[in-house]
């Protein structure tokens, strides 16, 4: 399943870029992630955790930046293991920075895939779930700049 | 499996009480189809279950009002209600596909409404028939109309607890209704698409129309601008490709494993109109 938006920042795109780099402000975004840990400037592990309804899945989430085009680009790889489930989680995350008139167009776009139990009954959960994390990420985003986060 | 403790209380009320509004893991039991399946594969560990199975009998049976209207308690198997004599015929129709008959004995009309998977029959064709739920919680009971029970997928309008004593169906004279249940594997799968309308009116013209699409969407949702398309004119051909139109353009429609949300979109497009035919071909109640 794919999940794409875009949002406009009011900051440069250099600064958007430095800021979206920084794993900590990244996670800060996204609900439910928590213990990250750099392995090295490319690598880095988490936990992530959803709920939905009364559901709680816990993932141990490994992600690998595989290609940065600074100021414009970041993609990102994504694994996770269910850590009371049997399955597997794989994302891709591309997101593309571009200059416009007043600030910074972000556009970003994930392709998520499930696997094994936790596709065939969590997917369609999960989905909802995801629609809404990633409304709450572009809003999360958008207020971390307009409160002049970044810089100008 | 992970342990958890199972409690059997003796009443719905104390079952209330032993149900933590700030504990999601403490989750009551009826039939426990659902719940077991969830449990199995890991997605949901619960701390203790609170089974039904041994609170008082007010809750089990199905009866019939005066005007047709009924009451079904939320602890009888959805078997009782299939083979009841005063069901709608489309709510005993809908029964021969819902799974399988070891299934339909064990699994209660409560759980079933109240899992809030959107892949269930039940709840789309109580939304369109207009039924509701009563139910008992710490605060006292209410009533809740079906169509506003789901909020989401798995996400209900029940408090953690809160529990679904009664199912209220109103009489269904002079309503036709049908639900088209479309299955990818067996045809007592889980559904990619479930079409249930309710429609009021003589002959072809329809007065009052209820649409519910399920499984293809988060939750049982009405296609309102379908029922507009629909209430007060003739029906033509051309009249439900503009219903099954319209829903498709409603309907926020989702992927899952039985088929993916543009494989749903046609197939939502063309069963609108093929629900709303069975139901009128006299498909009565």
């Amino acid at each position: 399943m794919e999940f794409k938006g875009e949002i406009q920042v009011d900051a440069a795109r250099g600064a958007v870029y430095e800021k979206i780099r920084d794993a900590q402000f990244f996670v800060s975004c996204i609900e439910g992630v928590r213990d990250l840990e750099e392995i090295d400037a490319t690598h880095y592990t988490a936990v992530m955790e959803s709920k939905v309804a009364y559901i709680k899945i816990a993932f141990d989430v490994s992600v690998e930046l595989v290609r940065e085009e600074a100021p414009s680009l970041i993609e990102a790889k994504i694994e996770g293991r269910p850590l009371k489930l049997a399955g597997r989680l794989s994302a891709t995350s591309v997101t593309r920075l571009e200059e416009v008139e007043g600030g910074t167009r972000i556009a970003y776009e994930t392709d998520l895939s499930l696997t094994g139990k936790l596709g065939s009954l969590g997917r369609p959960a999960l989905t909802a779930k995801a629609k809404e994390m990633e409304k709450q990420f572009a809003a999360r985003l958008q207020e971390a700049f307009g409160d002049g986060e970044a810089g100008a | 499996m992970t342990p958890f403790e199972l409690a059997e209380p003796t009443s719905l009320q104390e079952a209330v009480g032993l149900l933590d509004a700030d504990d999601p893991t403490i989750r009551p039991l009826g039939g426990g189809t659902a719940l077991m399946l969830m449990m199995k594969s890991g997605l949901f560990a619960p701390s203790v279950l609170v089974s039904l199975q041994k609170v008082e009998d007010d809750y089990r049976g199905v009866s019939a009002g005066p005007d047709g209207a009924l009451s079904v308690g939320a602890l009888a198997p959805l078997r009782a209600l299939e083979i009841s004599d005063a069901a709608p015929a489309v709510v005993c129709r809908t029964m021969k596909t819902l799974s399988n008959v070891r299934v339909r004995n064990v699994a209660t009309i409560g759980g079933c409404l109240a899992h809030g998977d959107p892949h269930m029959d039940l709840p789309p064709v109580m939304t369109a028939l207009g039924a509701s739920v009563t139910t008992v919680g710490a605060a006292g009971g209410r009533t809740i109309a079906l169509e506003d029970l789901y909020e989401g997928y798995y996400e209900t309008a029940l408090a953690p607890n809160e529990l679904i004593a009664t199912l209220n169906v109103p009489a269904t004279t002079g309503v036709r209704a049908a639900y088209k249940k479309v299955t990818t594997r067996a045809a007592d799968d889980w559904p990619a698409l479930g079409v249930a309308v309710a429609l009021k009116g003589d002959g072809t013209n329809i007065t009052g129309a209820r649409v519910v699409v399920s499984a293809a969407t988060e939750k049982p949702t009405r296609m309102t601008a379908a029922e507009g398309l629909l209430n007060g004119a003739d029906v033509t051909d051309d009249l439900l490709k503009q219903a099954g139109d319209a829903a498709v353009d409603e309907a926020d429609l989702i992927s899952d494993p039985q088929g993916s949300a543009a494989y749903k979109r046609e197939l939502l497009r063309v069963t609108i109109g093929r629900a709303v035919r069975s139901a009128l071909d006299g498909e009565a109640g």
